[in-house]
């Protein structure tokens, strides 16, 4: 993976699943942050922008939903450039409203860790490498 | 982080996520890791072998990462261990009164794995 892994930002309530998440990728050979709702996603986002290369949201969060903070973060030239894989147990409405503020994939819940790497790894392929 | 020798670090947080998380981080770069799930067990694991780190979660049932952190500083066979704090984000009297007691560093969470890796290696490497 080169000399620097990407950073990984992934934000969702279900504490287990974060964590379950924050394990997989790291053994993968990635960095992860984790946080555990929307607001506070969107704030560690804003402050570390240049660290970050990827976002996993959930978008039935507390405080402030996923679609809320996709929304943000578009909006705002500082953070609009870091590709955004929104995580969602819900139907097709959510998955549209997602995509439609800049998500640039959907994984739907429950989902192997085998097919988050999957799509983590295409995400960044696609994002990360061609920036460096 | 090449030519750093590997070192042996304890992490004491009464949350399992967080220690396997940077168990999982750290032991990627070659360093070696043990966990305590609390500051009693902490000392115990201090008391049978040498650290070169201790991370230190500071809010913790019983005996707190203070305790520790003074308990360690209190005796003289482990003047070399370095201690950084755990601290949950907005806390700044904490990290003030930790830094009083001695520590030598802390770390804010959430935290990054990366920005707890590069961290980390500039307090060995001081």
């Amino acid at each position: 993976m080169g000399t620097r892994a990407p950073t990984i930002l992934i934000a969702d309530d279900d504490k287990d699943l974060v964590h379950l998440m924050a394990s997989a990728l790291t053994r993968a050979g990635y960095e992860v942050l984790t946080c555990f709702d929307g607001q506070e996603a969107l704030q560690v986002i804003q402050e570390r922008a240049s660290h970050i290369d990827l976002v996993i949201l959930d978008v039935l969060m507390p405080k402030l939903d996923g679609v809320e903070v996709a929304r943000h973060m578009k909006n705002d030239p500082s953070t609009s450039h870091i590709p955004i894989l929104l995580c969602t147990g819900q139907g097709e409405e959510t998955i549209v409203k997602g995509l439609d503020v800049g998500g640039v994939d959907y994984i739907t819940k429950p989902f192997s860790m085998r097919q988050l790497l999957v799509r983590v790894g295409v995400l960044v392929q696609r994002f990360v490498r061609a920036d460096r | 982080m090449c030519g750093m020798p590997a070192v042996k670090v304890l992490v004491v947080d009464d949350e399992q996520d967080t220690r396997k998380l940077v168990r999982l981080t750290l032991e990627r770069r070659g360093w070696t890791v043990k966990e305590a799930a609390g500051g009693e067990e902490a000392l115990q694991l201090l008391g049978q072998e040498h650290f070169d780190l201790v991370l230190l979660d500071i809010m913790m049932p019983r005996v707190s990462g203070y305790d520790v952190l003074q308990r360690m500083r209190s005796d003289e066979r482990r003047p070399s261990t370095k201690v950084v704090f755990l601290t949950a984000k907005g806390r700044s009297d904490e990290v003030d009164y930790g830094l009083e007691l001695g520590a030598d560093g802390y770390i804010v969470k959430p935290f990054s794995t990366r920005e707890l890796f590069d961290y980390l290696s500039g307090i060995m490497a001081a």
